[in-house]
């Protein structure tokens, strides 16, 4: 059976830009930076249809990279994504519109220069989903959907504040009538209650039109709340893969406990101000991983294997995979 | 306990083309020695313009137009600008969101810290370096006596804010004002950072102001608690208490948009509405237009209400005795 | 949000609070609507010989010459009328600066977008050619092409425009680039929009603020270098001189006294260049938003 969703074992480095000054440099004996990023390595997802995935990790683990190669902005350096076996990228170029993407920063995500409703009615138009005199009409209901006043289409996004924007920019997405809507951080630049307004009109809309999702945030109590399933990135692996309720309450790997357990909760007791355990070291850079599994000079478990030996992600439990040796003591 | 600091009315304002913002409206705290004090609030409510009062670094076209800040005792509104930069580091100290900004990337960490410490302070070269070694060590910095050699971009983003927390702690300062300093950081980061200045704050005695949007970040830190909307105080508390049992509706519908609250899937008790423009704010109480329990009364600005060491600006307190809603 | 107007009344609103650059915009318009409508306003049709009689040549301000009217800047060697030898000087001045800044101004943004959007070896190579062109001094270029294609506007106006089309192509670039990168345009491409479609909807109109700032400054360069060429006796034909023409007319009566001949129409070209520089560095305020209040 093929997955609605695949994306088979990805990989995408960014290889520094060698120009002739440097090689130049190289040969008069200059230190040139010639080692690639490996920003993502070797990722295998799934997505069935109506479910929705979520994608965590620290900055640097390269979720926002894989968000983009899934959604065919990027192209991979290996591996395919492919919706419904189709791939999505045929010879570099994206061969489907059936995934749009919500970014970040509303900010930057909406055209300066247009107005709002144009911005929405733009994609529909050349995808000939309506026509270009019914598109006032189109416009509105998707407006009214993601809970803004029609009369808005005419005003320009500074007109807007974030939350605002961030519901034109989902608005402009669902316009396109995507399989596969690719979330990118949405609500990590929003303020606690406007946060809570986009996840809720998120939840809606999702029970709505039925929505397949992959849901990228470093968000784990976002995560947690809006995700079937969620998988735990760290230095471009996938570490953990799960249902989200199984990862969060018997984490398989100790990444993912550790960082459960930094994460500050609300106190609602006054004695127990000491609470989590913070995670010894930074986090290496993606250009120097170290040896063995990446995630054992910091890991409190880590054995001589774990230095040597590279874990390979595999089947813990029933559609549960973890990339740690130790995985079954972990679960118990 | 003694109050180190003690502040009374504050009230900064902006005055723009498009009219006057007060964007400090009236804020009145007192922080105790070694205390952690949290101030939340959402983008827009005066928080970070109260941090930058307290150090008197509010910028034209704003200025500090009224009430009173005592620091040890000496009332900082009105004091000219060389005796306020003279207290500024030495006396109260501050963090900012971004230690990339505050970090002159030109100079080495040795060179930033002992120009911090000549400011205030007349010692040998060899005793300011030591001084240096001595507060990096303290803030978690691994091997300060080769790190403090190094330049800004060689250290990452966590340790660049603990080299920054270490220049505000250089002449151990009464007061730190923290403005979000660890919401550019990743979880695993600020939970170092956060549990540094708790024992911090505890070892030294230094008091501390930890301004932040995100209240599971001051809930683990702080014992006592403000919330600021609109350039007001809305509420006041033992931050357990606060969270526990709020009595302003904005206070829980904060709680409530948290998604740790609420079980997974489930929609969030949101808040309606966006946070209004300081230039067009209701003539009562500023939260009234996106409030479930607004009546007629809040068409006028709430007294503040003083009760069991708690403070809160509402017509219709949550939680109180009577029809429970 | 605070601000509910046009993005271009606001825009006005804030022009308007630098009382210098109101004046220079409006020093701007009246020179450009004397000189437009100059054939109206001047007693004489300088470039017409019948008009002309030697008798009247080199006169000081004041003088009433044969046409029986007062020569208010006095009269050039050809025995011109120098007010109205400047209004129509000033034409010619202001549509070649004008032309060739717009053409430029087409000719650079599209091969600054174009290189910006293809990427690549189209990239390297336009940019270096660019980058080449704007090591060499743009007076020199003008000179060579001027000989090599004579005189005439249109020969003008295209050395003109090779010699300036290099600065719009750079912050096309530079703009294009930025813009590249954005969100907002991933976004776009993830619709069936053609890159080119993309290209001229979102990026080109995100890129025109800097354009614009570019192209206020390149049109007083324009007209300085036309004059700098006419000076020079490369320009347009002597029958129909440029405010440089004049300048260079008089230059060899200034030190007999006669100064007026080269003085009245540097002065008018000083304050066209100021005044159009002045709005230009307003606009460039008010599109940085680090100078932003």
């Amino acid at each position: 059976m093929t997955a609605f969703f695949r994306i088979d074992q990805v990989s995408r480095a960014f290889a520094p830009e060698i120009t002739l000054g440097d090689r130049i440099a190289a040969k008069l004996g200059a230190q040139v930076e010639t080692r690639s990023l490996q920003a993502v390595n070797a990722v295998t997802l799934e997505l069935a249809k109506g479910e929705t995935l979520g994608l965590v990790g620290e900055s640097g683990c390269g979720k926002s990279t894989l968000g983009r190669v899934a959604a065919g902005i990027l192209p991979p350096s290996s591996g395919t994504v492919a919706l419904e076996g189709k791939p999505v990228l045929i010879n570099g170029h994206k061969a489907t519109t059936r995934i749009q993407t919500v970014f970040q920063d509303p900010f930057a995500s909406l055209d300066p220069r247009m107005k709002v409703g144009e911005t929405v009615a733009e994609g529909p138009i050349a995808h000939n989903l309506v026509s270009r005199t019914k598109s006032g009409g189109y416009v509105a209901e998707w407006f009214s959907r993601v809970g803004l006043d029609p009369s808005f289409a005419g005003r320009y996004p500074h007109q807007f504040s974030g939350g605002q924007r961030q519901r034109i920019a989902i608005a402009r997405a669902l316009a396109m009538k995507p399989d596969l809507l690719i979330c990118d951080e949405p609500v990590a630049s929003l303020d606690v209650s406007i946060q809570a307004q986009i996840l809720n009109l998120f939840l809606q809309l999702r029970r709505e039109l039925n929505l397949t999702c992959l849901f990228i945030s470093h968000d784990l109590s976002v995560v947690r709340h809006v995700s079937d399933r969620m998988a735990v990135m760290y230095l471009g692996r996938v570490v953990e893969e799960g249902g989200a309720d199984q990862v969060f309450d018997r984490p398989a790997h100790p990444y993912t406990k550790a960082l459960l357990a930094s994460v500050p909760k609300l106190t609602l007791d006054d004695e127990a101000l000491v609470h989590f355990e913070p995670i010894e070291g930074e986090i290496p850079s993606p250009l120097s991983p170290p040896s063995g599994c990446h995630f054992s000079p910091r890991c409190a478990f880590a054995e001589e294997r774990c230095r040597k030996d590279l874990p390979e992600l595999r089947e813990v439990e029933d559609r549960r995979f973890s990339a740690c040796h130790f995985a079954e003591v972990l679960v118990g | 306990m003694t109050a180190v600091l003690e502040v009374r009315d504050l009230r900064t304002e902006f005055n723009t083309r498009a009219g006057v913002i007060r964007a400090v409206d009236g804020v009145s705290f007192t922080l105790n020695r070694g205390e952690i004090l949290g101030l939340v609030g959402e983008s827009g409510s005066g928080k970070s313009v109260t941090g930058f009062s307290l150090l008197g670094l509010v910028d034209q076209p704003g200025r500090i137009s009224g009430g009173s800040i005592r620091l040890n005792g000496t009332e900082l509104v009105g004091l000219p600008e060389s005796e306020l930069r003279d207290r500024r580091g030495r006396e109260i100290a501050m963090i900012f969101q971004d230690p990339i900004a505050t970090l002159n990337p030109l100079l080495t960490i040795r060179k930033q810290m002992m120009m911090a410490v000549a400011a205030h302070s007349r010692m040998t070269a060899k005793a300011a370096e030591a001084r240096c070694i001595e507060v990096l060590q303290r803030v978690g910095i691994p091997d300060p006596v080769a790190r403090i050699k190094g330049y800004p971009h060689e250290f990452s983003g966590g340790m660049r804010q603990r080299v920054a927390i270490a220049i505000a702690l250089l002449h151990d300062p009464a007061v730190i004002v923290a403005d979000e300093p660890t919401t550019a950081l990743d979880v695993s980061i600020q939970a170092q950072i956060l549990h540094e200045m708790r024992s911090l704050a505890a070892e030294t005695g230094t008091a501390m102001i930890w301004i932040s949007h995100d209240l599971a970040t001051v809930s683990s830190l702080a014992k006592r608690l403000l919330v600021m909307y609109a350039g007001k105080v809305v509420e006041e508390g033992a931050t357990a208490t606060v969270l526990r049992d709020p009595r302003h509706p904005y206070t829980r519908g904060l709680i409530t948009s948290l998604p740790a609250i609420a079980s997974p899937g489930e929609d969030l008790l949101q808040i309606p509405g966006t946070t209004p423009s300081f230039l067009s704010l209701p003539p009562g109480c500023p939260f009234a237009p996106r409030c479930d329990f607004v009546e007629s009364s809040c068409e006028k600005m709430p007294e503040i209400t003083l009760e069991n060491e708690r403070m809160w600006r509402c017509h219709h307190p949550l939680g109180l005795s009577g029809a429970e809603r | 949000m605070i601000e509910q107007q046009s993005p271009l009344r606001q825009f006005w609103s804030e022009f308007q609070e630098n009382r210098l650059a109101v004046l220079a915009l409006f020093v701007v318009i009246v020179l450009a609507l004397l000189a437009f409508f100059a054939p109206y306003v001047v007693p004489q049709n300088p470039y017409d010989l019948e008009n002309l009689s030697l008798l009247d040549a080199r006169r000081p301000p004041g003088f009433v010459g044969s046409g029986g009217y007062s020569h208010l800047l006095g009269t050039d060697p050809q025995g011109r009328d120098l007010l109205s030898a400047i209004l129509y000087g000033l034409r010619i001045s202001i549509l070649i600066g004008l032309a060739a800044g717009v053409v430029a101004l087409a000719l650079g943004t599209s091969v600054g977008i174009a290189a910006a959007y293809v990427g690549g070896r189209v990239e390297t190579v336009l940019m270096r050619i660019i980058d080449l062109q704007l090591s060499f001094p743009a007076i020199l270029l003008a000179l060579v092409l001027v000989a090599l294609l004579g005189q005439g506007k249109g020969q003008l106006i295209t050395a003109l425009v090779a010699a300036q089309y290099a600065y719009f192509a750079r912050t096309a670039y530079g703009a294009a680039k930025g813009e590249r990168r954005k969100d907002y345009i991933e976004a776009a491409l993830a619709t069936p929009l053609s890159g080119r479609q993309v290209a001229f909807r979102h990026i080109l109109p995100n890129c025109l603020p800097p354009l614009i700032v570019v192209a206020t400054v390149q049109i007083a360069n324009a007209i300085s270098l036309e004059a700098t060429l006419s000076f020079l006796g490369l320009g347009l034909p002597v029958t129909e001189p440029s405010l440089g023409m004049l300048i260079s007319n008089g230059f060899p009566y200034m030190m007999s006294g006669r100064y007026w001949i080269s003085v009245y129409p540097g002065i008018a070209l000083i304050i066209l260049i100021v005044a159009i520089n002045m709005v230009g560095d307003q606009i460039r305020d008010q599109f940085n938003p680090r100078l932003r209040k």
